[in-house]
């Protein structure tokens, strides 16, 4: 993307800082950089932070997890940025979420499905929420409807 | 003024990659040729689709590649790729990349604001694609390799030129504006590349969580609501002092007819010009014509004709004599 201050140069860096307990975080070119530095150096005390766009490494102990699929170990993954192959996403499962939602801000896919996977899945769904609902049905006793629902289930399968 | 003439292209990109094999990034030969044969096999079962033209990067000059890179049908990184290679569809609306940083990304691009347009072709190619078996997963769906694709592999974007925005420094509000909203400002060759010539691409940024029609419904909107800002300023320049702001314009009409050479960089910002001028009504010259240049008078374009031994200098001479020509 493009620098947030000049919108000409390219942004590189993340500047963020934190004026009057607030976060302002902006991607900015080298140059734009600078000078804002220069211009808060002058100003009062800043928690600011530099970091490149994906070097930041999730708050957790970090295990260095090696893929079985590509062999690529999530070292590697943070220094390039892309993964081997599609198992990574298993590999790198601990990791996974808290960076996708920091780049997406959401975790569960809401889009296209290929055809392959249509079915499998809506079933897959289906049968998860009849059982999470007939969990709830034992939870409050309600075992007249805890009953109906298993015979759904039982009844899903058979077809499936 | 047109919605088209600020809206230059529409572009719809989905990163796809099947499931058994590596990604490019650490791929065999031997993988590499799997996916050719995957992809070539699914087109060519398909009428209305048959390849119309397949180029191999190994097979092509850098000149060539970075030709190709100029003319938005291929990224860099596909430029800088052996194993890599496109295939044309559809009369060149779908620019296919295979072994790129994914497997395949298709990608459909239309001229003016078409981003339904676009999606439904590249959804054609997709649907045909797919049986090779897609790397996808139902609760994060389709698995890239950069993971700032996850999820539905769709970048989206619209190409404008916004010169009046950027005469009046409001780019940078504006781009600060769309990034709080999921959506993210680029130089007209995309990811890293700088804006110039006034030519910006508004796309999205996230993929994860929203469904494709949200996607581009959102960014058609900001695209339009985009456009209605470039048009507000250019009549606010128009208001402040029209016959300045024509006598700025004209100038470059009048070195664009009279110069004897000229680097791309002082190109970009002329033709810009003259396409605003073109557009407030101050000069006749069709669009068409002017996006036939912007492409011709471009570095690999004219060092293609010229040949690899062409200096600098000898680029610029002919791209000054291309554009005599071409307003002649
Ligand atoms: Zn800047
Ligand atoms: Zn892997």
């Amino acid at each position: 993307m493009l620098c947030e201050e000049c919108g000409i140069n390219t942004a590189n860096v993340r500047f963020t800082t934190v004026m009057g307990g607030k976060v302002y975080e902006k991607r900015l070119c080298a140059q734009c950089l600078a000078k804002k530095k220069h211009e808060l150096a002058e100003g009062i005390s800043v928690g600011d932070l530099l970091s490149g766009f994906l070097h930041e490494s999730a708050a957790m102990q970090e295990e260095n997890l090696v893929c079985p699929g590509c062999k690529m170990s999530y070292e590697d993954f943070k220094r390039g940025g892309r993964f081997g192959c599609a198992r990574c996403y298993e590999s790198f499962k601990p990791y996974l979420e808290p960076m996708l939602s920091k780049i997406h801000g959401r975790v569960k896919h809401a889009g296209k499905v290929p055809r392959a996977h249509a079915v499998r899945q809506s079933d897959e769904e289906v049968l998860q929420i009849l059982k999470s609902e007939m969990e709830r049905a034992v939870e409050v006793e309600d075992f007249e409807r805890a009953a109906k629902l298993r015979d759904e289930i039982k009844e899903f399968k058979g077809e499936g | 003024m047109a919605e088209h003439a600020i809206a230059l292209s529409s572009r719809v990109r989905l990163a796809r990659n099947y499931g058994e094999i590596p990604f490019p990034a650490g791929m065999s030969a031997a993988n590499a040729a799997r996916v050719a044969e995957k992809v070539m096999g699914s087109l060519a079962g398909c009428s209305g689709l048959e390849p119309i033209h397949k180029v191999n990067m190994a097979e092509l000059s850098a000149v060539a590649r970075q030709e190709l890179v100029e003319r938005h049908m291929i990224s860099t990184e596909l430029a800088n790729k052996d194993e890599g290679f496109l295939v044309e569809i559809l009369n060149g609306q779908i620019c296919l990349m295979v072994n790129e940083e994914d497997h395949l990304r298709i990608q459909a691009i239309l001229p003016g604001l078409e981003l339904g347009r676009a999606m439904d072709l590249a959804n054609k190619v997709d649907d045909v694609l797919e049986e090779g078996g897609y790397a996808f997963d139902g609760r994060l769906g389709y698995l890239t390799a950069c993971p700032t694709n996850t999820g539905t592999g769709m970048r989206a974007s619209v190409m404008l030129h916004l010169p009046a925005l950027t005469m009046l420094s409001q780019m940078g509000p504006i781009i600060r504006t769309v990034s709080r909203i999921g959506l993210t400002v680029r130089g007209q060759y995309g990811e890293g590349s700088e804006a110039s010539g006034n030519l910006y691409q508004l796309s999205n940024q996230i993929t994860l969580g929203r469904n494709e029609s949200e996607i581009l419904h959102l960014l058609g909107e900001s695209a339009i609501q985009v456009i209605a800002k470039e048009a507000e300023a250019r009549r606010e320049l128009l208001n402040k002092n029209a016959l300045s702001l024509e006598d700025r314009l004209m100038r470059s009409y009048g070195i664009f007819k009279n110069a004897r050479r000229m680097d791309v960089k002082e190109f970009m910002q002329r033709i810009s010009d003259i396409r605003l001028a073109a557009d407030l009504g101050f000069l006749d010259l069709a669009q068409r014509e002017l996006d036939t240049l912007l492409l011709a008078a471009q570095p690999a374009a004219i060092q293609r004709r010229l040949g690899p031994e062409a200096s600098k200098e000898e680029i610029d001479f002919e791209r000054a004599k291309l554009i005599r020509r071409s307003l002649a």
